[in-house]
C-alpha cells in the first residue's frame, strides 16, 4: 500500500531547518508499548545503518523493524534494499513526557553525528533535532477495505502513530524552534470528524 | 470469483492514490484521519521564510506530491503470518 511519506514537510528557504509531520500505521501488537519504549527504539536505531529508499513492513508479529530510523529525516525506514550505509547515533540532550494536540505525547531533543565523521573530528554533530511521537485516536485502514463490510474492515484496522519533527544544523537549531513549536500548538483533532473545521470554513 | 473477491477489487480501482491531505486557506487537514493544523498568525500555516515541500501548487491549488522520495510503500500482515498481504 502506498502513502505520502509526509502529511506536511516544511524546508526553511535560507537555512537548514526541516519539519515534519507525518502519521503512519503500526503493529497491532505495538498499540500499547509505551511511547517512551517506542522512542527508545528508534533512537537506537540510528546507530545501525540508514537506508535511502523506504519501505515498512507492517507485521502482527516479531520486532520494531518499522521504526528504523524514522527520525532520520528520510522517513521510516525498514528494508535492507538500496543501502547506502551511514552510521549514525544520537546524543539525547533532553527527553520527557508532553502533550500534543491534547493528546499525550513523548520528545526527545538530541544531537545526531555521523560516526565516520565523529572518528575524525570527535566534536562533529550533523544535526540537532527534536522529536515527538504521539498516539492520536484513529486506526489506519487501506483503501481497498474502506468499504468492505464490517468484519473485514475489523481485520484491516491498524493503530497509528503521528511523528513530528524539527531538525537542523546544530548552529541554527534554536533559530527556528519557536516556529516547529508554533506549528505544533495548532494542530487539532477533532472529536466530531472534521466537520468543525469545514463549517468554521464557510464563516 | 467470490462476491468479496470483486468488492474488494473494484475497491481498490476506486482507491488507489486518494490525497491524504488537502492544504486550503491556510489550513492543513488530513482527509482521512481526524485531525488538522489550524492557520496561524499570518493566515498561513508557516511564517514565510519556510516552503511548503510536500505539496505542489497547480492552477493555484495546492496538490500532494505522490512521487518516488514523497511516497512509503507499507506491507500490511493483517493476520499475523509474518508475510505482508497482497491484493
Amino acid at each position: 500500500m502506498t502513502e505520502p511519506r509526509y502529511d506536511l514537510r516544511f524546508v526553511h528557504k535560507r537555512r537548514s531547518g526541516e519539519i515534519v509531520i507525518k502519521s503512519f500505521p503500526i503493529p497491532k501488537e505495538a498499540a500499547d508499548v509505551d511511547l517512551r519504549v517506542v522512542m527508545q527504539r528508534d533512537l537506537d536505531s540510528l546507530a545501525g545503518v540508514e537506508y535511502l529508499e523506504s519501505s515498512v513492513s507492517i507485521g502482527s508479529s516479531s520486532s520494531f523493524t518499522w521504526f528504523r530510523g524514522f527520525s532520520t529525516g528520510s522517513s521510516i525506514v525498514a528494508s535492507t534494499t538500496e543501502g547506502k550505509a551511514t552510521r549514525r547515533a544520537a546524543e539525547i540532550l533532553a527527553q520527557g513526557e508532553a502533550t500534543l494536540a491534547g493528546r499525550p505525547a513523548y520528545f526527545v531533543t538530541a544531537n545526531v553525528a555521523n560516526m565516520d565523521q565523529v572518528q575524525l573530528r570527535p566534536d562533529k554533530r550533523d544535526l540537532k533535532m527534536r522529536v515527538g511521537i504521539m498516539r492520536p485516536p484513529f486506526e489506519y485502514t487501506p483503501d481497498t477495505y474502506v468499504g468492505a463490510d464490517k468484519e473485514t474492515r475489523a481485520q484491516w484496522r491498524f493503530p497509528v502513530l503521528v511523528y513530528v519533527s524539527y531538525s537542523s544544523l546544530p548552529e541554527d537549531f534554536d533559530l527556528d524552534l519557536r516556529d516547529f513549536n508554533d506549528l505544533l500548538s495548532r494542530m487539532v483533532i477533532h472529536k466530531d470528524g472534521l466537520v468543525a473545521v469545514r463549517e468554521r470554513q464557510k464563516l | 470469483m467470490g462476491k468479496r473477491t470483486v468488492s474488494v477489487a473494484l475497491l481498490a480501482l476506486v482507491g488507489c492514490d486518494h490525497p491524504r491531505g488537502e492544504v486550503k486557506d491556510g489550513r492543513y487537514t488530513h482527509l482521512s484521519y481526524r485531525y488538522s493544523v489550524e492557520p496561524g498568525p499570518s493566515a498561513e500555516l508557516m511564517p514565510a521564510d519556510w516552503r511548503l515541500d510536500s505539496f505542489f501548487k497547480k492552477d493555484d491549488v495546492w496538490k500532494e506530491k505522490r512521487v518516488p522520495g514523497y511516497e512509503t510503500i507499507f506491507a500490511l500482515d493483517h493476520d499475523g503470518d509474518g508475510k505482508p498481504d497482497t491484493w
